[in-house]
């Protein structure tokens, strides 16, 4: 029996060429209730692929292009006096959409980026004292491109642990790369796509993952993974609390897709460089590298 | 290829450099502090090479400097073999290995080695903190040779730990194999003695001042433990080298005669209880053993004789320590030795001291015993001192002035005057040297150099050689409560002897009670007390079965306590009884060279299965199918079935 976001699956492959296990991770982060964080040169398709998503889930997505002068206002809204009624109103910003496509996120200060933790976490907005809800679901995808790049300003690690997973694009392959050049415009692509899911379909599908049954002998495994990386010498240090929870809930998000009722191992190898990629500092270089994530998977035994 | 490429991983790198630094030290003490660093060099050398990355030394420099260090082994011991020599070598040569340590393998062979230098190390010391030592070796070099074996190049406090459990597995192993397994009652090889360092304790000469000097050095001389009730201190009276020659200086032994053949003990006949005692000497490098005044013909220690002289002689110098079993009698009467040997006894210098030869002549008219009492008096009454401080005396007439100006002595001035005085009144008289006393420690006496004694002894028609002790006239607590409480001008002594400060003293007993239970059970545990051991087993000697049966019988018993905790041991962290199924189903694909890698998935792997088997492909789908249902969804179903197929799964 194929899962209803199969469509979806199919229809986002359409659109990005070759780039199945990273179209899959993002839909099972979403599914996952978390957040993404998309990492790689300008040009790969974050933004593309990001933009599909939101179309394809048929969710209301709002764009925000970050830049070194993006204020906190310019993103969760502002209260405005209105003369007519004598009263600030609040207009709402660009955070009230469900999926909201921070692009170049580590383009913007720090100031700005904090502005989002709240947000990320609580999925609230809180703004001159009143605390505003935010539409339900409600996910963030953005896209950064590496460190190294002129004008970019590290995310903190808060707000990196707040980011389920992230995925490297990568350079397409070379009968990818050929389809697309040959092919239709991205851009006019995403403009026929359709909604081919309700949003109450993506809740039912986030309850069911969530409900997905974990065995003990799984968990075993998590925490022999968790307390590996906290062991570990090369990173500075390890997993939290809140990683474990989330890279449970992205495997489970990963066995619903691939149409299982219980967690794998395979799941959790298949999420775990998205999920603790990030999250895992070197203490060579103190950022994180994604594949020494990949390294120790290698190196801890499947109990 | 010259150079040589340095692909080790590092952190079991330097712990391989400390444990080998560990294990050579040891041998380094021995050795001029300049050879030792030349030794050592290597180590720093290979650890310096590592960090900073370099190759390792080209060929030329290794080979020359390897020869250098022979060399030099040559140089320092004239030899390249026997036992400072050959250890030398190894050490050197170990060390140099270091250098050309390229592989995993070099390694492993150079943790072995290291085995074998620490082991040597037991040339350099047998005492119970060179075994801690040793231990502590031998667990640093195991966890290397662990570490060789990690695959991810690592080294932690793990290793250590597992080997330290590892040494305690052994240790019953150990147990077993020390007390029972057959020893061999001479050794295996002949040890190169070391006669040739100094000796230390008695000599075969008395010069005034010798003893004060041995006074001064507080170390162990020999340890006895009796048998039965303890001889009350003032009898304690060891017996060493019997001094007749005076050359108007100091005192000598008539060696050539006690060596000469056919030199027979006097007949002794025992007068009093026979004491049964043991006693471990520490090495002095001299042939005599300090037996109790005086032994027993007939019950000596295989390879020891009695001398004309009373004297108990071993046939080897004691360059090791040495355990006897010995009895002794307290008090004895001697047959009538031939006439010449008494006549030795009456030699005195031509010349000198006649106010003493002027005394002893007044004692003429009086019987021998009385001589010797009128003698005795004279010490008693004559207010003479016993110091460790007494004036040096110099020229011909040294027992005058001692006797009539200035009175005051330590044991061998009393020793001496006495048998000067005897011999000079017609009275056959000799000094005895060796020790008096000892202290108690627990159920032991400790005796040292301190307690070295000088005293004399008489020829009396009726009774043969009697001993006497001029220094107990002279200061009677010498004999009943040794030199520290008797003798003046003792800052002279060893500050631990002196009894000053009683827990130091407390505690130095404490610490030589576990020195001397090292010695007495672990040392000396040779092959006569193995015997005796074995017999209390009822074995009779090495070729009986039953000591087979009790080697096979401790031996089975301990790998069956093995057996059984490790059994408990993974009983209490059993699999479920899906992973037993799955790990046995793995077992099967192992035949066919499929191996699960330890981080690869049930699934990953089933698949890669049945790609390769093709025929029992829809199989491996299915157990894995099982196997993830019974373990991931946690369905009790499943494990029935998963049961049935992996016992019927026979690729």
């Amino acid at each position: 029996m194929a899962h209803p976001l199969s469509s979806t699956l199919q229809q986002l492959n359409r659109i990005i060429l070759g780039k199945e296990t990273q179209i899959k991770l993002a839909l099972a982060c979403l599914l996952a209730r978390g957040h993404l964080l998309l990492e790689d040169l300008p040009g790969v398709g974050k933004t593309t692929l990001a933009h599909a998503l939101a179309v394809c889930l048929g969710l209301r997505f709002q764009r925000v292009q970050f830049t070194s002068d993006l204020l906190p206002a310019d993103l969760l809204g502002v209260s405005i006096y209105e003369r007519d009624s004598g009263k600030f109103r609040f207009h709402h910003g660009p955070v009230f959409a469900q999926v909201l496509l921070g692009d170049e996120i580590n383009r913007a200060p720090p100031k700005t980026q904090s502005a989002l933790l709240e947000a990320m976490e609580e999925r609230q907005v809180t703004v001159d004292g009143a605390t505003h809800a935010l539409p339900e679901p409600f996910f963030v995808i953005a896209t950064q491109n590496p460190q190294h790049q002129i004008g970019t300003f590290p995310l903190p690690e808060s707000q990196l642990d707040r980011f389920l997973m992230r995925i490297e694009l990568g350079y397409p392959s070379a009968s990818a790369e050929r389809a697309m050049l040959t092919g239709q415009d991205r851009r006019d692509l995403i403009a026929t796509l359709d909604a081919t899911i309700q949003p109450d379909v993506l809740l039912a599908a986030q309850k069911s993952v969530a409900a997905l049954h974990v065995s003990p002998a799984l968990l075993d495994y998590v925490q022999a993974l968790a307390s590996a990386t906290r062991s570990h010498p090369d990173f500075a240090y390890g997993l939290s609390p809140r990683a474990l929870l989330g890279l449970v809930n992205a495997a489970r998000a990963w066995a619903w897709l691939d149409n299982r009722d219980f967690v794998v191992p395979e799941d959790v190898q298949a999420v775990f460089p998205g999920v603790a990629g990030h999250r895992l500092p070197t203490r060579a270089s103190g950022r994180p590298d994604p594949r020494s994530a990949a390294e120790l998977l290698g190196s801890v035994a499947v109990p | 290829m010259s150079t040589l490429r340095d692909d080790l991983p590092r952190q079991p790198l330097y712990g391989s450099i400390a444990a080998l630094f560990l294990a050579l030290l040891p041998h380094m003490t021995q050795l001029a502090p300049w050879h030792a660093l030349l030794i050592l060099l290597p180590l720093g050398w290979r650890g310096l090479l590592a960090w900073q990355g370099h190759d390792l030394p080209r060929r030329w420099l290794r080979y020359g400097y390897s020869l250098l260090l022979i060399g030099v082994v040559f140089l320092q011991f004239h030899t390249l073999f026997g036992r400072e020599g050959g250890v030398a070598l190894l050490t050197s040569l170990l060390s140099m290995k270091l250098l050309e340590t390229q592989h995993r393998r070099d390694a492993r062979v150079l943790s072995l080695l290291a085995f074998f230098t620490v082991g040597a190390a037991f040339l350099v010391s047998q005492a119970f903190w060179m075994l801690a030592y040793t231990i502590g070796c031998a667990i640093a070099i195991m966890a290397q040779l662990r570490a060789w074996q990690r695959l991810d190049g690592k080294l932690d406090a793990f290793e250590y730990k597992r080997s330290a459990w590892m040494v305690l597995e052994a240790l019953p192993i150990m147990l077993l194999l020390f007390f029972l397994f057959p020893r061999l009652s001479g050794p295996l090889w002949q040890m190169p003695d070391d006669s040739g360092s100094a000796s230390i304790g008695l000599s075969d000469d008395m010069t005034p001042g010798s003893f004060t000097n041995l006074a001064r050095d507080d170390s162990v001389a020999f340890r006895v433990s009796f048998n039965g009730k303890l001889p009350p201190q003032r009898d304690l009276y060891w017996r060493g080298p019997v001094l007749e020659f005076y050359d108007g200086v100091g005192w000598q032994q008539l060696g050539s005669k006690q060596d000469a053949p056919g030199d027979a003990a006097p007949e002794l006949q025992p007068l009093g209880d026979i004491v049964r005692y043991t006693m471990t000497l520490e090495p002095h490098n001299r042939n005599w053993l300090l037996a109790l005044d005086v032994p027993l013909p007939g019950t000596l220690p295989p390879g020891s004789h009695l001398s004309s002289r009373l004297q108990l002689l071993d046939d080897k110098a004691v360059s090791s320590r040495k355990r006897i079993s010995l009895q002794s009698v307290l008090a004895w009467r001697t047959s009538t030795p031939a006439a010449d040997l008494v006549n030795d006894e009456l030699q005195l210098p031509v010349g000198g001291n006649p106010r003493a030869r002027e005394l002893a002549a007044s004692w003429a008219p009086l019987s021998p015993q009385a001589r010797v009492d009128a003698a005795l008096a004279y010490l008693h009454n004559n207010s003479f001192v016993y110091t460790l401080d007494a004036p040096l005396l110099y020229g011909r007439n040294t027992i005058d002035d001692l006797l009539f100006s200035t009175k005051a002595g330590f044991c061998e001035h009393y020793a001496g005057a006495f048998v000067f005085l005897m011999r000079a009144a017609g009275v056959p008289a000799r000094v005895v040297t060796g020790y008096q006393g000892g202290e108690l420690n627990q159920d032991y006496f400790i005796v040292r150099q301190t307690d070295a004694h000088a005293w004399a002894e008489v020829w009396l028609a009726t009774r043969g050689w009697q001993r006497v002790d001029p220094t107990a006239m002279v200061a009677p607590g010498r004999v009943t409560q040794g030199v520290a409480r008797s003798a003046a001008g003792k800052q002279k002594l060893p500050y631990l002897v002196r009894g000053d400060s009683p827990w130091l003293s407390a505690l130095r007993l404490r610490w030589d009670g576990a020195v001397y239970g090292w010695n007495r059970w672990v040392i000396g545990y040779d092959a006569q007390r193995q015997l005796q051991l074995l017999g209390s087993l009822g074995i009779e000697d090495f070729g009986s079965p039953r000591l087979l049966m009790w080697l096979g019988g401790c031996l089975g018993l301990f790998v069956l306590f093995y057996v059984v905790m490790h059994h408990l041991q993974s009983r209490r962290q059993r699999p479920e009884l899906s992973q037993r199924l799955w790990l046995h189903f793995v077992a099967q694909l192992a035949r066919h060279k499929l191996t699960q890698r330890a981080n690869e998935g049930p699934g990953s792997f089933a698949e890669r299965a049945a790609r390769a088997l093709p025929a029992h492909a829809a199989d491996i789908q299915r157990i894995c199918y099982l196997y993830l249902q019974a373990r991931y969804r946690n369905r009790s179903g499943a494990e029935l079935e998963l049961q049935r197929r992996v016992n019927a799964f026979k690729p």
